[in-house]
């Protein structure tokens, strides 16, 4: 199986998108991450839901986690307000985040075996990666669309 | 020990080369420490008797176990959540008012590194302050560098609060009585100085809204606490540890065996792993530190100082 059997249609969003949209498409649609596309159209990078929330998450907590109970329900309830006004650029420190090179973007070519996408899935530590052909990007492969296709047959 | 001139004149350069790269961050201070100690014995001013075994001409090794005893001490009691109580319960009984909240945080922070190390407590407290100033609604900066502030001079007030202190006390023979005594009056003036002085200097950070202010009255600072019975075990801990120190004239005991009696009684007693009780050990702070004792000791060895 080849990695162009596996593509199935994904919406993708630009850096200078709202982040509060980018993230309802993602909870919309149940969807573990999105494909951030550059100027052209071509596959940029993965923004995980997980990138989402550590966002979100004062950046306090993060350091002493502890500090995550002392909120009321309240307004634990209202932690993602920070994505209010808020570009999908923001979302991803931009010198950290941005792949440097080529190799580095989550991008598979059409003809790509299972093996090779979950090597750049672990690699970048995405849930998704975009399938391209001549720089078009035919669609995107899940985790989960992946590792339904590759367990093995009981 | 009568060194030929070459050599004391090579002990100078050598001092003052990792002084110079030290203070300009030319070169990380630990390489700068360990390299210019490595030097001192490659031009044989110094040798392992003088530099290991010697506490007028290398290593004091009392100053590096308090430290390293203290170390484990904090990185165990940081475990209970202790320094986000006090916080938070300080900040609730300031009413979230910046002002009152500031002078309540940079107490708890005076207080807490007369008994820690500074660093660590300013890391500790620093977290908790930025919850505080996100809910009361002001920029942190101004309370930042307030509580750096305060921990220094609370620092400045014992033995154990800072680690020139302990240089200070290891090489002069003072007692933990001798420092509270002489400095504890003065720290607290300076304290009460330095809060009026606090007022006008972060003037801009105090600006909020009372709205927003009461939103600190909903944080539940008994949440922080996550295991009670270590915190018992801990303050326990901790209070004999102080204890001995101020009973150092009647006991004998060196702080250095003290703090090192109390970092093992916390661990056996709060069953952390050895990742969580050795967390807060800055490694690097006690390598500096020997780098450091052995090329001053060179100094003094080849009659320098």
């Amino acid at each position: 199986m080849q990695a162009r059997d596996l593509a199935e249609e994904f919406p993708v969003v630009r850096l200078d998108d709202d982040a509060l949209e980018a993230t309802r498409l993602m909870t919309d649609q149940g969807l573990p991450g999105l494909v951030v596309v550059d100027e052209h159209g071509g596959p940029l990078v993965v923004l995980p839901a997980s990138q989402v929330l550590r966002f979100a998450l004062p950046e306090y907590i993060e350091e002493d986690p502890a500090l995550a109970r002392v909120y009321g329900e309240r307004e634990a309830d209202t932690f993602c307000k920070e994505l209010v006004g808020r570009k999908v650029r923001e979302l991803m420190p931009g010198r950290q985040y941005l792949p440097k090179r080529d190799r580095d973007k989550p991008v598979v070519s059409a003809a790509a075996t299972l093996i090779e996408v979950a090597s750049v899935m672990t690699r970048q530590h995405s849930p998704v990666v975009a399938v391209v052909d001549d720089e078009q990007i035919l669609g995107v492969i899940t985790v989960h669309r992946l590792l339904g296709a590759a367990l093995p047959r009981s | 020990m009568n060194a030929p001139t070459w050599q004391v004149a090579l002990s100078i350069a050598v001092f003052a080369g990792a002084y110079v790269t030290i203070a300009t961050e030319w070169v990380h201070r630990v390489k700068a420490a360990l390299v210019g100690a490595g030097l001192m014995l490659m031009i044989g001013a110094t040798d392992g008797d003088a530099a290991f075994y010697s506490e007028e001409t290398g290593i004091d090794w009392n100053v590096i176990f308090l430290l390293l005893g203290m170390m484990v001490i904090v990185s165990v009691v940081k475990q209970t959540g202790v320094f986000e109580y006090l916080a938070i319960w300080a900040a609730k009984q300031a009413q979230g008012r910046p002002y009152r909240v500031l002078v309540l945080l940079c107490t708890i922070t005076a207080v807490a590194s007369a008994a820690l190390d500074n660093v660590t407590t300013v890391l500790l407290v620093a977290p908790v302050t930025l919850l505080v100033c996100d809910r009361i609604g002001v920029r942190p900066e101004g309370f930042l560098i307030a509580e750096a502030l305060a921990s220094n001079i609370g620092g400045a007030a014992t033995l154990i609060g800072d680690p020139p202190n302990i240089i200070i006390a290891s090489r002069a023979d003072l007692s933990f009585n001798d420092f509270l005594v002489n400095m504890g009056p003065i720290v607290v003036v300076l304290m009460g100085v330095f809060l009026l002085l606090a007022r006008w200097l972060f003037r801009r950070s105090f600006t909020y809204d009372a709205g927003r202010a009461a939103a600190v009255m909903d944080l539940d600072e008994r949440a922080a606490i996550r295991d009670r019975t270590l915190l018992v075990r801990c303050l326990l801990v901790l209070v004999a540890v102080l204890v001995g120190f101020s009973l150092h004239t009647l006991l004998h005991i060196d702080p250095s065996v003290v703090a090192l009696l109390g970092a093992g009684v916390l661990v056996l007693v709060s069953g952390t792993t050895s990742e969580e009780f050795l967390e807060d050990v800055e490694w690097e702070t006690l390598v500096f530190f020997a780098g450091l004792f052995v090329m001053v000791g060179t100094l003094v060895n080849v009659g320098v100082i």
